[in-house]
């Protein structure tokens, strides 16, 4: 049996960020604190959502104290339509009692 | 001046650059604008100590480095093994004339498997793997019916210990040309 793409505990815990506001911009940053995951974890979990077409990045103007364009992330349509199919998933595995607590 | 700490996280995120593939270099400006964000130096620091981890996880742990890496150690190892081999014979020559032929041919062996190797890729150490692996064999078990009978000048410990680790360097290379065959299929159906 294979293992399904962005399955592991912290690729769901990055989908988990992205899909709760799913129409917001998130920067690297703002979703390692959310999510408690290194920045060496985290951008390579992102880098592979983005070669899937999974998650779409865009280059904003500075904001202070940011003295340079930052990148910022947010699930495609796909991206979402996944998140939801995954933790969905998770819920049901994690068991009926939790089931709707990603929704 | 900027404090210590925070030069040398600019200088880690800097090597992201260095460490990610070049299709990646996008994302390494990412890392390096999102550190000039971050105000707490010692939080811009660990971001930049992770990033550095994180470029060499990606950089290191794709087929196409495990390959490569691979493929180095193999032609590395039979080069070795080949000086070792002409070493050993060189200071043999002149005390047994037997073990420095062996030593002698083995040298030869594992540079020409080497060469091989270079020229025609995984597939021809396999087939030379699948001779030399039963050849040992054979000559261990020779060398083992022969033990008895030998005199004491051919030093068949010497002997059967080399059938052994010929035997097992063998099979080390013909699971590293298996290795290799699947890893250039692999990244040879990628491509297209």
């Amino acid at each position: 049996m294979t293992r399904r793409p962005h399955s592991s505990r912290q690729a769901l815990s990055v989908l988990e960020a992205l899909f709760a506001r799913p129409d917001k911009w998130r920067h690297g940053y703002d979703l390692m604190q959310e999510t408690h995951l290194k920045s060496g974890t985290l951008y390579p979990l992102l880098m592979r959502l983005a070669d899937d077409g999974l998650l779409e990045a865009e280059w904003r103007p500075p904001v202070p104290p940011a003295r340079a364009p930052r990148h910022i992330y947010r699930l495609t349509r796909a991206g979402r339509a996944f998140a939801k199919s995954m933790l969905e998933s998770r819920a049901d595995k994690a068991g009926p009692g939790r089931a709707g607590a990603t929704a | 001046m900027k404090p210590p700490r925070q030069s040398l996280a600019l200088v880690l995120i800097g090597c992201c650059a260095f460490l990610l593939p070049a299709e990646r270099a996008t994302w390494a400006h990412a890392m390096k604008a999102e550190i000039a964000a971050i105000e707490d130096e010692r939080a811009a620091l660990a971001f930049a100590t992770g990033c550095v981890w994180g470029s060499i996880k990606e950089r290191t742990l794709t087929m196409h480095f495990a390959a490569h890496t691979v493929r180095f150690i193999m032609i590395a190892s039979m080069l070795a093994l080949a000086i070792v081999a002409a070493v050993i014979a060189g200071r043999v020559a002149g005390i047994n004339t037997p073990s420095a032929t062996i030593f002698g041919l083995t040298s030869i062996l594992f540079a020409g498997a080497g060469i091989w190797y270079l020229v025609r890729g995984p597939g021809a150490l396999i087939r030379t793997a699948s001779i030399m692996i039963p050849l040992y064999i054979i000559a261990y078990i020779w060398v083992q019916a022969a033990g008895d009978t030998a005199t004491k000048s051919v030093p068949a410990e010497l002997y059967r210990a080399l059938a052994i680790e010929g035997v097992v360097i063998w099979a080390v290379l013909l699971v590293g040309s298996l290795f290799m065959l699947c890893a250039e299929t692999i990244l040879a159906i990628r491509k297209k």
